[in-house]
């Protein structure tokens, strides 16, 4: 009896030569030793006094590469916010931000503002211990890396990957427990929240491509000394998304009446020179929607100084009832720890509004 | 090949930070019902990293910092924290957005041992020779560098200078 067995195609013996090289790489750098640098879940508010002000700010020019294809993309956004926090005895503390503005990109066409302000965090937290703190109110959602992170200063690209926004609402409101531990000469850290109800925030939560309805999550995530930070997040929640335009043109939302499971992975490692990072989601076939995922890899690599060159390929579906493809590359400069200049192009098969093509200009600061 | 090649490079050089020529030691105003033995250099960097908020005991703790250009401060950063004081602005830039700054600076080692004194729960570093003159009620909890073959040892025999708790 003749067994046949297939030969892969170079393509596939490189990829899966590629994978293994990832994998190497992460497993070494997880087990390296070093010193911590990322950013855990959810992480606390210590604020030194009553009230601290504090605040970021990015513009960003865009020169759409088809202008025809793309509506409602502003040649220059702006987007600020002011951050306020405080502490109000040794364990309890509140924060504040407020967006003045709001990325076009990142959301819907069916909007009906896109300038006004936005409470995109506004809770209060007690602290029973580092393992354990209780937040209430509207806060980031604890999935993936990028999304508790998304302030222009501190991204490398003045766009943001599709698999870091689109399947979740960027804030939710409700209750959130978190904490964070040693283990083992790594730094474990943890959240879950539950944001039963449309709250305080349910106004604004119609400006997001996504929200939810209700929904009960969580994230883990773990990082080595070495600079490598890996985590899971699962989201069960019923989401509200845009339907099909009516016959105005208006996105419609509608609402899935059951708990639809999303789960992501990521992973970030922080180098002396170079920083790779990574996430992918995914949500399964539910209730006559087709599955949604996407996945996102970017690299940053120091060229001198304080000029990176970066990196990233995206693969996104459905968007437009199509997969998405994105490539982004550009420069990004930091002349100091707080300034930074991003010039970037970036590419797809098919521009639309959620994904424009073209050049991408922003500057951005902490205050 | 290339990657064991990568997996040793990674695990043998991956970010070890070079002792300091003199050693520098981590003093604080420990609270009463905290050992200071119990404290080891990885609760000092989660301290410093502002990563743990509280001593054993519950109390709330207090790190501080000299002043950036200080040697005690570069020396105490690449030692125990792992980075420069330089590599570490991305981290504070990412806990910044989330109403956590890196602990405050004092002038110099006289303002910090005036700090220590009056703040029960309050953590700071001085070079080692700079232990002997710590106030009342400020205890040295472990030195890095110079001795000791580089690594991590405790300060030289001192007497408590903490009221003995009642029995």
């Amino acid at each position: 009896m003749l067994h046949r067995t297939s030969t892969p195609s170079p393509a596939v013996r490189r990829a899966l030569r590629g994978l293994r090289l990832g994998t190497c790489v992460l497993v070494a750098s997880v087990l390296a030793p070093g010193s911590a640098r990322a950013q855990l879940p959810a992480p606390p508010v210590t604020g030194t006094s009553a009230l601290q002000i504090g605040a970021w700010a990015g513009v960003t020019f865009t020169r759409p590469e088809h202008p025809e294809v793309v509506e409602g993309v502003d040649v220059g956004e702006l987007v600020a916010a002011v951050l306020a926090w405080g502490r109000i005895t040794a364990r309890a503390s509140y924060l504040v931000e407020l967006d003045m503005a709001k990325r076009t990109v990142e959301t819907w066409t069916g909007r009906e503002a896109d300038r006004r302000v936005d409470p995109v965090r506004l809770y209060a937290e007690y602290a029973f211990g580092d393992a354990l703190r209780v937040r209430a109110g509207r806060f980031l959602t604890p999935f993936g890396n990028w999304n508790e992170r998304h302030a222009e200063p501190l991204t490398w690209t003045p766009t943001r990957p599709l698999a870091s926004y689109r399947p979740f609402a960027k804030s939710l409101t409700g209750v959130l427990v978190a904490g964070n531990r040693p283990l083992g000469g790594r730094e474990l850290g943890w959240a879950a929240y539950a944001a039963p109800g449309r709250g305080i925030g349910s106004a604004f939560e119609e400006d997001e491509e996504s929200s939810f309805a209700r929904v009960f999550g969580g994230r883990v995530a773990l990082e080595s000394p070495s600079g490598v930070t890996v985590g899971t997040s699962l989201a069960l929640g019923a989401r509200r998304r845009p339907g099909d335009p009516d016959d105005d043109g208006e996105e419609e939302r509608d609402e899935e009446s059951s708990l639809r499971p999303l789960l992501g992975v990521d992973a970030r490692w922080l180098g002396d020179g170079v920083e790779i990072s990574g996430e992918a989601a995914w949500a399964p076939e539910a209730e006559e929607r087709p599955a949604e995922g996407g996945v996102y890899l970017q690299g940053a690599v120091r060229i001198a100084g304080p000029l990176w060159a970066v990196a990233r390929a995206e693969s996104h579906r459905p968007v437009d009832d199509r997969t998405a493809e994105v490539g982004y590359a550009g420069l990004t400069w930091r002349p100091g720890p707080r300034f930074v200049v991003k010039l970037g192009r970036q590419f797809t098969r098919r521009p639309s509004t959620r994904i424009p093509d073209g050049w991408f200009l922003s500057f951005s600061s902490l205050f | 090949m290339v990657p064991v090649l990568l997996v040793a490079l990674l695990i043998a050089g991956g970010g070890v930070a070079r002792p300091p020529d003199l050693p520098v030691c981590v003093v604080a105003h420990v609270p009463a019902g905290v050992d200071p033995g119990s404290v080891d250099l990885e609760w000092v960097r989660r301290i410093f990293l502002v990563r743990q908020r509280f001593w054993p005991d519950g109390s709330a703790a207090h790190p501080v910092n000299l002043p950036p250009d200080a040697p005690e401060r570069e020396a105490f950063s690449t030692v125990v924290l792992g980075r420069s004081i330089r590599d570490l602005a991305a981290y504070w830039n990412d806990r910044y957005f989330h109403g956590t700054r890196p602990p405050p600076t004092v002038a110099s080692v006289e303002a910090l041992r005036i700090l220590l004194e009056r703040t029960p729960g309050s953590v700071g570093y001085v070079w080692e020779a700079d232990t002997d003159a710590l106030p009342a009620g400020v205890v040295p909890l472990l030195c890095v560098g110079a001795g000791g073959e580089g690594g991590v040892r405790r300060p030289r025999d001192r007497a408590d200078p903490r009221p003995a708790p009642p029995p």
